[in-house]
């Protein structure tokens, strides 16, 4: 296997939420600024990267009729430690992505790793799946939270550019999805190329 | 190694090494980060304390008390400098958020001003809602320097002095109702006191022991220091095994306190309940036994031999902080108690 292209695939190729239109919940709920979408992303990454070594670790101990139970179980517990961690180290930005967190255990996208790639592969390329992957909703999430900011609040990290309020309606739900919508088709235009 | 087959003991097998796994490193990490998570919990309370009250050199947190209400309680902070109450800062909230409950930390100065408010958790739109955060405009600003009394805590649009957050009308509003909330219970914190002090039956009930008789049935008047006081007897069978003395008090440090106080038959305290007050709420009102252990540092012992005083005036009982003057008046009464006691065994 091509371990670059192995790498590269989850920033646009496969991307998991302009492609593979997983973890939209997440992708939409937490994507109010730039660094929110970001902190999701690098949280839901952790979640991804770990789980994958596990679940590539065990794949021939676990049968294969008790395997979904067995990877949700090393999902949730990582993705515990995750809401642990950063509720005793980053308490702002846990306050801020709080409720979304524990929701990364149902986030397809990480039992769609686990499932698709970890189990039927080696060590290392889960790693490379996993880093890549996880990079790559990373990525998606801060642009998303970055087009909405941008938007919504003449702001991109924090930082504002014009005085005043933006279009609102980017900070609400629909707005989310508008962008969500532009964005994916951008990536299918490139994808296409 | 090959795939393990689905048979029964292998799945058995599989997941209960997961489950084992899993749960003894979940077991681990919440040992890890309990403390920083407390710390930071902690952090954000006393940090929004002090951002919301003047200077202040005491631990607001140790003496917090707290204040039922409907819906919800209310949590008082009293800050004091060099003993002196400078401001109180109440965690208050309302439910009627645009997206739920937001709890705020309301600073009041002793006369009901407003000295400071912050946001000490909402799920208000983010870019919207979440402007009522003081550092992210200036909406909380206004209150600062406002008695509510001729500050109306509605928006402008309801007819009051707050001016609202653009398009975030129905925050701004639940944010008032908050603050208003807050100032009505400080106000008003007597009114909203639920709990009951005994009656002075019950008290006579709970401050003896041992007794088999009904000693309210055999009230007698006992004259000390040319005042009538009443005390009841308890006896099981034939033998006297104590004596519950009403004591009056006019020393306290807003009115008269009264004090149930019962001893045994050699003159040891059994009990004491209060009966009447009208001190502090969160200070003086500390001696009422459902509100503090004061009371019980004098279960067992003897005024006759131990120096029931304040620490700072020579005795053995620890002060209530903040409130000396009720503490002595306490501690007085007591001792007036037993001298009624001490007279009625020369009967």
């Amino acid at each position: 296997m091509d371990q670059a292209k192995n790498f590269t695939k989850g920033f646009i190729r496969e991307n998991p939420v302009f492609i593979l239109m997983l973890g939209l919940c997440p992708a939409l709920g937490t994507t109010t600024s730039a660094f929110n979408g970001m902190g999701m992303g690098f949280a839901t990454m952790f979640v991804v990267l770990m789980s994958n070594i596990v679940v590539s670790l065990i794949k021939n101990f676990v049968p294969n009729k008790v395997r979904i139970p067995c990877y949700i179980v090393i999902i949730a517990s990582f993705v515990t430690i995750v809401d642990l961690v950063m509720a005793g180290f980053m308490p702002a930005l846990h306050e801020q992505l709080g409720l979304f967190i524990p929701l990364i255990v149902v986030n397809c996208f990480v039992l769609g790793r686990a499932e698709a790639f970890a189990s039927k592969n080696t060590l290392l390329s889960s790693v490379i799946d996993g880093t890549g992957m996880g990079l790559g909703f990373t990525f998606a999430l801060t642009l998303l939270g970055a087009a909405r900011e941008i938007l919504g609040s003449n702001a991109i990290f924090g930082l504002q550019f014009i005085e005043g309020d933006g279009m609102l309606v980017f900070i609400l739900a629909p707005g989310a999805f508008i962008a969500l919508g532009y964005l994916i088709a951008l990536a299918n235009k490139l994808n296409k190329q | 190694m090959a795939k393990r087959e689905s048979t029964f003991f292998n799945m058995v097998l599989a997941l209960l090494t997961i489950t084992l796994v899993a749960s003894a490193s979940l077991g681990f990490i919440y040992e890890l980060t309990k403390e920083p998570i407390e710390a930071a919990r902690a952090a954000r309370k006393n940090e929004a304390i002090r951002a919301v009250v003047p200077d202040f050199d005491n631990n607001p947190t140790e003496e917090q008390y707290t204040i039922e209400v409907a819906g919800g309680e209310l949590v008082f902070y009293p800050a004091k400098k060099e003993g002196e109450l400078v401001g109180t800062a109440i965690e208050t909230f309302t439910h009627r958020g645009f997206s739920g409950t937001i709890k705020l930390m309301v600073g009041l100065l002793p006369d009901g001003t407003i000295h400071g408010i912050e946001v000490l958790e909402h799920k208000e739109t983010p870019g919207l809602g979440d402007k009522m955060e003081s550092d992210k405009s200036d909406f909380s600003a206004q209150f600062e320097g406002e008695h509510p009394e001729d500050f109306q805590l509605r928006l402008r649009q309801d007819g009051g002095d707050v001016d609202g957050i653009t398009a975030t009308t129905i925050s701004s509003r639940a944010y008032c109702e908050a603050v208003q909330r807050a100032y009505d219970v400080y106000m008003d914190k007597d009114a909203d006191v639920s709990y009951e002090l005994p009656s002075r039956e019950e008290a006579v009930e709970i401050v003896l022991v041992n007794f088999a008789n009904n000693p309210l049935r055999e009230e007698y008047q006992v004259t000390a220091g040319g005042n009538q006081y009443t005390v009841f007897p308890g006896r099981r069978g034939r033998s006297y095994t104590g004596l519950a003395v009403d004591m009056p008090s006019d020393e306290g440090y807003i009115g008269p306190i009264r004090l149930m106080v019962g001893f045994d038959s050699e003159g040891v305290i059994t009990g004491i309940e209060v009966l009447e007050h009208e001190e502090t709420p969160g200070y003086g009102d500390l001696i009422e036994n459902a509100r503090s252990d004061f009371y019980k540092q004098f279960i067992g012992l003897n005024p006759g031999e131990d120096n029931i005083r304040l620490k700072e005036d020579g005795g053995i009982i620890d002060n209530i902080s903040g409130a000396t003057i009720t503490a002595r008046a306490y501690c007085d009464a007591v001792r007036s108690a037993w001298e009624v006691f001490s007279e009625a065994q020369n009967m």
